[in-house]
């Protein structure tokens, strides 16, 4: 027993380093995992604010950018109020009016340049944000919540090579999916588009309504680049982001009263 | 609690602030980062015991991770880090040994044995750091490029602070 303890006393600096490397491994793989939660990041409160004081230096600069990206937001929602307008008018199959409503709020830290990227926003459960929730501003899509505090939540960006968002080609196909590579945040990959569909350079890349998270038909981009080698069976296309996720400064987080329900439905399917 | 741990308690929060407030911004053509924190642990006096050492370096860690949401990544180069630095410094002793009590600084040990010194071992912890980031080897090629441009970057920025900011008769 003694030598025992006289060997744990030698190694005592490795030994040490062995348990500090698997605590901060076991943080690492702890903090990937969508559905735990965790105290320490940007959801919470005192870091939260730390990161405002610093985003309102950096939004105080940024404001003849910021001005002309809403008002350019302004005017394609203006044209698309039109269009709506016109469609009031006609009967609709389903009534899909009233079903999301928005919270918006402002960007207090962003990430563009990891692999896992994430946002903080300053709106949280105070504000009716939870995790699950789908966050869009700057005319396109920008990621979905992963923790809500009180005050501040934290969203996985679209920039995160863990996330498959839904997506159609307008016009062209329904179902397809956008993954981010992790190499330039301008760019995502479009996946599982099928070779007998004629995909063209500036098709528009919306979300589809196969998901809970986003209202179908918002922007994601348009197709900058398509690659479709001899022997492969779905296009190798990359989409151009319509955000650009340097300059976000708003965002519009959404939230779909439908949501409970459905998720009830497939917990009831699950059982079965 | 003497004026030497006051001070590097203060300069603790100083380069953690400036860290996550300002060089995590600071990214050349998305892919070089200045982790200038790893400039802080560096500097420890040579004596310090690695136990003490690696509990910095964890502390120092967790605290630019909980700011960048990367919980773990950085704690977990930062811990390594400390754990090889006596080593480190134990191959590079200089002709006649480290002066009593001495920093690993530039001040202290001229500028070419401390380049050698803090190039490997930036090097090693932005290794650790950016595959522990990529969760594994499938971004092999983009990870190592991301990993030769931070250490040229983290460098740079450490060399400038150490300085600008030298004490006039920093001998320890």
């Amino acid at each position: 027993m003694r030598s025992f303890f006289l060997f744990l006393y030698q190694y005592r600096a490795f030994l040490v380093f062995i348990l500090l490397e698997f605590f901060a491994l076991f943080l690492v793989v702890q903090n990937s995992n969508y559905n735990r939660a965790t105290f320490f990041n940007s959801s919470n409160a005192a870091i939260g604010s730390i990161l405002e004081v610093s985003s309102n230096v950096r939004d105080f600069i940024n404001l003849g950018g910021t001005n002309k990206q809403l008002s350019e937001e302004n005017a394609l929602l203006r044209k698309q109020l039109n269009v709506l307008k016109d469609r009031l008018n006609q009967p609709d199959d389903a009534d899909t009016s009233g079903r999301f409503s928005f919270v918006n709020a402002r960007i207090v830290n962003n990430n563009i340049f990891l692999l896992n990227n994430t946002l903080t926003i300053n709106a949280g459960k105070e504000n009716g944000v939870f995790p699950g929730m789908g966050v869009i501003g700057g005319g396109g899509i920008v990621g979905k919540v992963k923790r809500a505090g009180k005050k501040y939540s934290t969203i996985v960006s679209l920039l995160d090579i863990d996330v498959k968002v839904s997506a159609e080609i307008k016009g062209k196909i329904n179902l397809c999916t956008v993954q981010w590579d992790g190499k330039s945040h301008e760019y995502a990959k479009v996946l599982y588009v099928p070779r007998h569909y004629q995909l063209a350079i500036g098709d528009t890349v919306l979300t589809s309504g196969y998901n809970a998270i986003y209202p179908p038909g918002i922007t994601i981009g348009t197709i900058s680049k398509i690659n479709l080698p001899q022997d492969a069976t779905f296009y190798d296309a990359q989409v151009k982001l319509i955000n650009d996720f340097t300059s976000l400064s708003h965002v519009e987080v959404i939230v779909n009263k439908d949501l409970p329900k459905l998720d009830s439905l497939t917990i009831t399917e699950g059982n079965e | 609690m003497n004026r030497d741990n006051l001070l590097r308690i203060a300069t603790f929060f100083t380069y953690v602030l400036f860290q996550v407030l300002l060089f995590n911004k600071m990214v050349l053509w998305s892919k070089g980062f200045a982790f200038i924190y790893v400039g802080y642990l560096l500097t420890f006096p040579i004596e310090l015991g690695v136990i003490p050492a690696m509990l910095i370096g964890f502390a120092t860690g967790v605290s630019v991770d909980i700011f960048s949401n990367t919980l773990g990544v950085h704690a977990s180069a930062s811990v390594l880090l400390m754990y090889i630095r006596p080593y480190l410094l134990n191959l590079l002793t200089p002709h006649g040994g480290y002066p009593l009590g001495a920093s690993p600084k530039p001040s202290v040990l001229g500028f070419s044995w401390f380049s050698t010194y803090s190039i490997i071992l930036i090097l090693i912890h932005h290794l650790v750091l950016f595959f522990v980031e990529a969760g594994g080897f499938h971004l092999f090629f983009f990870t190592i490029q991301k990993v030769v441009l931070s250490t040229l970057f983290t460098f740079s920025v450490v060399i400038l602070i150490q300085y600008l900011f030298a004490r006039k008769k920093d001998t320890r």
